[in-house]
């Protein structure tokens, strides 16, 4: 177990990283997914969903796999698309997640009265700034503990990036066991290790909550 | 289609069935749990909820992926053997019961208060009223998130496949495996597949939310 530290180390700071990675990457697909969402284009709002409805029900394990195996595949452009495993492993998480932050954003630009937009176009604000300074503050704020449960379940998601050979924590832990031996005791310290990140991340996000919160 | 992509159809049948074999059992299962823990986390005091509370918190908390793996390599180090199958439903199971049990636990208090105080006022005990008042008017407010739940089951059904089920993803690999000429149409197909599935599950469970809502 003691031989296995440095590489159960590595596996771990990649862990981070590829959640790191993610976590913005998935946000930036949920911003941008909302705003087409709720966009004026219809084709845009129709792409939007389409895309919210196909990778929110599809598996994260099949989109990674298709992503890293089936699309070098496609003849012509395929040789192209041959993605680094671990870019792969971290793109599926992010089309995953990302959709489920598009969801949650919209569902919380929705649930912002109506009142507040009109109040905003009554003080002369232009469609841009009632979005910018009256509709995502609220938005942001209402959808805060949805977001970060998917946040959460995006590090939880990152074990996934092993079953395509990257050695992220859970990845180095199988190599270990590989090489060395199967214990019970690795695999329980592994997941004392993500047990305590999970709860760290849901102290963090209890805690913005909180100073999110607007006293009514 | 060609005849490579057909012969391949019969074994992706086979882990179909598998899967929904799985999820299924996993889905019975977590229902079961779901509403043990939840219900006796609505009528226990806190000091004896403290410790079921913190089984679920830790199902809810480590990756399913882990838990399946200590449930399957892990365990018989130990001194128990289990079976992939056995495994895979188990850990299914736990991590998707601890999220029914907030389903439960969620739906029961949400029930208002005065429900509890008539059927106190009424003369009923606190398992009667919970039986005969607040649990037929919870029910409807379950049946959502818990359609919900087959489909997050299905979906993470599919992590069976790294211990060896042959469930329909790893079907699919393994005639990726024989041939890789397949990749791509095999892959498009468990992409369109399982979206065929829980598509009109995640369908049914908005619907069902917004007509009981």
């Amino acid at each position: 177990m003691r031989d296995a530290a440095p590489q159960l180390e590595r596996g771990f700071l990649l862990t981070v990283e590829i959640a790191v990675a993610g976590t913005v990457g998935a946000s930036l697909v949920g911003a941008l997914g909302a705003a087409l969402r709720i966009s004026e284009s219809r084709g845009a709002r129709f792409a939007a969903t389409a895309f919210t409805e196909f990778f929110r029900n599809t598996p994260p394990l099949v989109q990674i796999y298709f992503l890293f195996f089936a699309l070098p595949e496609i003849p012509g452009i395929g040789p192209a698309l041959r993605l680094p495993s671990v870019v792969a492993a971290t793109l599926g998480l992010v089309l995953h997640q990302g959709a489920i932050n598009i969801e949650i954003l919209r569902a919380g630009l929705g649930a912002v009265p109506s009142g507040q937009r009109e109040a905003g176009a009554a003080l002369g604000l232009s469609r841009f700034d009632q979005l910018r300074y009256v509709l995502v503050p609220q938005a942001v704020r209402i959808s805060l503990p949805a977001l970060g449960n998917n946040v959460i379940s995006l590090f939880k998601n990152t074990v996934l990036v092993s079953s395509i050979g990257v050695l992220d924590l859970f990845g180095a832990a199988n190599d270990v066991i590989a090489q060395i031996e199967v214990s019970a005791e690795l695999f329980i310290t592994v997941g004392i290790v993500y047990l305590v990140c999970v709860g760290l991340l849901g102290a963090l996000f209890r805690a913005l909550e909180k100073r999110a919160a607007v006293a009514r | 289609m060609n005849a490579s992509y057909a012969s391949a159809l019969p074994a992706l049948a086979r882990g179909l069935v598998t899967t929904f074999g799985v999820a299924l059992a996993a889905m019975l299962l977590a229902v079961a749990i779901g509403f043990a823990a939840g219900i006796a986390r609505s009528l226990v005091p806190r000091a004896v909820d403290l410790p079921i509370l913190a089984a679920i918190e830790f199902a809810r908390g480590i990756p399913l992926l882990v838990l399946m793996y200590f449930l399957f390599f892990g365990l018989p180090q130990l001194g128990w053997r289990t079976s992939s199958d056995g495994a895979a439903i188990a850990a299914l199971a736990i991590y998707a019961g601890s999220l029914g049990s907030e389903i439960v636990r969620g739906a029961i208090a949400s029930i208002a208060r005065g429900q509890h105080e008539a059927a106190a006022a009424l003369g009923l005990g606190r398992l009667q009223a919970l039986r005969l008042i607040v649990l037929p008017q919870a029910l409807r407010r379950m049946l959502p998130p818990f359609v919900g739940l087959f489909a997050l089951i299905v979906e993470s059904s599919t992590l069976a496949s790294l211990i060896g089920v042959t469930e329909l993803l790893q079907s699919i690999r393994n005639n990726v495996e024989r041939d890789n000429a397949l990749s791509l149409p095999l892959y498009l197909t468990a992409l369109v597949a399982y979206f065929a599935i829980n598509y009109p599950i995640s369908l049914a469970s908005q619907r069902l939310e917004k007509r009981l809502a």
